[in-house]
């Protein structure tokens, strides 16, 4: 949402199905949404919403069969990614765009040393020697503050810890000083002391080396330090998607606003968390009107046959509600 | 009542005097420590090696595979006489002679004694190792190149091109090998280099196969993923990233498969099909001395355990290297 910086990524009216037996599955359904250079975005909802398709599909590395994107645009610095050849989107990945996925422990290679794996998108990308790949990878351990770089370069990902690999990870994106890095759920499989450290680095990188990043999660909290705007999805929707403060304190719609009524809090004495009850729908056989409908609080009539459309609720702030407009005053009346 | 005196919390407090905690010399250990973890336990080929030392059975393999590999190389050497050579159609031999020179049984001119043509057969055999060894490597490697590369494309990439692959594949697992070998023999015609093509060809269905499925596996990993996300190549990912983690099946394999192609040629040879005669081979040898086992029954025991014992070493060293490469499989080693 950010207006200040130079934009780096568009993507409008992203559509990726997967082309199941069991029938179409609408894992992304129009998405939109803007980055600009050094912007800080979270995507949030909950599993299997469309959060990581979305970002494998900017990647093009949806995988095809079952998989296809049917529709939308991916403008990456003025290019359009989903119209690149196979051997030009391999210049965007790692180079461009670097990727770090949820769970560190499998995600390195067993066979190799980290160093190695640094070195790879090093070597693919720059054309460096091998000797100036690894000056450059110990740099990068260093960058992503693993002592002793220079030891640690020569070991395999079976030595290190989760937070370490996770490290590496970060090293191994950003190794060709991508202005993007996709976070696929960075912190998911770490425990709560090493996500922290792993966002809080995530953060100082983004400042520091004026990086966009992409952070998807279903972590609330985590989001919290690092993003500057939030995206909601639902079912393959974005159902809302404004800065971080509004949808924290001014949520528009009922399904943000039950998410963060969900989030344990420190300051507040509660008996029990609140729930958002039932389970996510089908994607292939979606509710009519409104996704969320079935398990609203507040619907009414009109959300199960219309879909609510987009809209800007306020001035930034976009909510798929039918209410967003007046969402406190409805949201209010029923609750009370 | 008073607690004795333990120091309470606020000797933590900074400000106050700490003890050396030891920190520097401490880390030091610990990296020592790691250094040998990793000389002692982290590199593969090393750990490979030591549970194979460990299997009596195996070394039993290797030592044979070792004399077999050096008799092959150093045949001209060890040989001691020329193993063409039948004193029957030397003119300078009288007849008397002739008749004694055949057939003869273990002696100190002829160690292992002599053929149905007077012809040496200890010379024989080591010539015959020649065959055997280049049999067993060429047509392994054969069966790798187009089954790994068969294997890859059907595992990596899928879709119809595998069904096509591996519905092939079916059609070669279909003939018994020494019956394909023999269609595709009788189709080139005999002689050595016409064996190897025949033997490697009809071997890499089960290469493929094997490869395909290691793939199946290891391709669902998050770093292959990852590893496309930093814009590796399809090459690059199957070369670097799968290849060393599905290789260890087809390293077992192929070295039985060497034992397995060193017995097919045998009976190509034993069926006339192989190397042709006058030359040496194992198969041949088998096949002439057969003739006499009702007469002189040792003589073809002598290719016979000969065939016997490559073959079963390369089964007993390919058996431990399963062993030796996957630990998991027999509990501790």
């Amino acid at each position: 949402m950010g207006a200040n910086g130079e934009r780096l990524l568009e993507v409008r009216g992203l559509k990726t199905y997967f082309h199941t037996q069991a029938g179409v599955v609408k894992a992304v359904d129009g998405v939109s949404f803007d980055l600009d250079r050094g912007e800080a975005l979270a995507v949030v909802g909950e599993s299997g919403c469309g959060k990581s398709v979305t970002a494998l599909s900017i990647l093009n590395l949806i995988p095809d069969p079952p998989g296809k994107v049917e529709e939308g645009e991916v403008i990456f610095e003025g290019r359009n990614l989903l119209e690149l050849s196979d051997r030009e989107i391999r210049q965007v990945r790692g180079n461009h765009i670097g990727m770090i996925f949820q769970d560190p422990m499998t995600s390195l290679n067993p066979v190799f040393t980290i160093g190695n794996q640094i070195r790879e998108p090093i070597q693919i990308h720059l054309g460096l020697s091998r000797k100036e790949a690894k000056q450059r990878a110990i740099e990068l351990l260093e960058m992503v503050e693993i002592p002793q770089a220079e030891k640690r370069y020569k070991m395999y990902p079976h030595e290190f810890s989760g937070g370490m690999r996770q490290r590496a990870m970060i090293a191994m994106a950003l190794s060709c000083e991508p202005m993007m890095l996709i976070a696929d759920e960075p912190s998911t499989a770490l425990d709560v002391t090493i996500q922290a450290q792993i966002m809080e680095l995530i953060g100082r990188l983004q400042r520091e080396i004026n990086l966009a990043v992409m952070l998807i999660t279903h972590d609330l909290g985590v989001v919290a330090g690092v993003a500057e705007a939030v995206l909601v999805m639902y079912a393959g929707k974005v159902v809302e998607y404004a800065d971080i403060g509004r949808v924290y304190y001014n949520s528009r719609h009922p399904y943000a606003w039950s998410l963060m009524r969900s989030v344990p809090r420190m300051d507040e004495k509660r008996e029990r968390l609140l729930t958002i009850g039932g389970s996510p729908p089908s994607l292939i056989n979606l509710p009519p009107g409104c996704s969320f409908s079935p398990r609203c609080p507040f619907a009414e009539e009109i959300c199960s046959e219309q879909e609510p459309p987009l809209v800007e609720a306020e001035p930034g702030h976009l909510s798929a509600c039918h209410f967003a407009r007046d969402f406190e005053r409805h949201g209010k009346g029923v609750e009370d | 009542m008073r607690l004795p005196d333990h120091g309470g919390p606020e000797d933590l407090m900074p400000g106050k005097e700490q003890p050396d905690l030891l920190g520097p010399e401490i880390e030091e250990f610990e990296l020592e420590l790691e250094k040998e973890q990793i000389h002692g336990r982290t590199a593969l080929w090393s750990d490979v090696w030591y549970r194979l030392r460990h299997n009596k059975l195996a070394i039993v393999g290797i030592v044979i595979i070792i004399v077999l590999f050096l008799v092959a190389i150093f045949a001209p050497l060890l040989a001691t006489h020329d193993p063409l050579y039948s004193p029957l159609y030397d003119s300078t031999v009288s007849s008397a002679e002739k008749a004694g020179a055949v057939k003869q049984t273990p002696n100190s001119e002829h160690w292992l004694g002599t053929d149905q043509l007077g012809r040496d057969i200890y010379s024989r055999l080591v010539h015959g190792s020649r065959v055997s060894v280049e049999v067993g490597i060429v047509a392994v490697l054969i069966s790798l190149l187009i089954g790994l590369l068969f294997g890859a494309l059907a595992g990596y990439f899928g879709g119809w091109g595998d069904s096509v692959i591996m519905r092939s594949a079916d059609i070669f697992f279909a003939f018994p090998t020494v019956l394909g070998a023999i269609v595709i023999m009788t189709v080139l015609g005999p002689g050595l280099i016409n064996v190897f093509i025949a033997i490697g060809v009809l071997g890499w269905a089960t290469i493929a196969r094997i490869f395909r499925s290691s793939i199946l596996s290891v391709k669902e990993n998050e770093y292959v993923e990852a590893a496309r996300a930093m814009g590796a190549s399809h090459a690059r990912i199957i070369w670097k990233h799968i290849m060393p983690n599905s290789i260890q099946p087809i390293i077992v394999y192929a070295t039985m498969g060497v034992g397995g192609a060193i017995l097919a040629e045998a009976w190509l040879a034993f069926l006339g099909l192989g190397q042709q005669l006058p030359a040496p081979s194992w198969g041949n040898m088998l096949s002439e001395y057969l003739v006499y086992y009702t007469t002189d029954p040792w003589m073809m025991f002598i290719p016979g355990t000969a065939i016997v014992l490559s073959v079963l070493a390369f089964i007993l060293l390919g058996d431990g290297l399963r062993d030796a490469l996957d630990p998991r499989l027999k509990g501790s080693v």
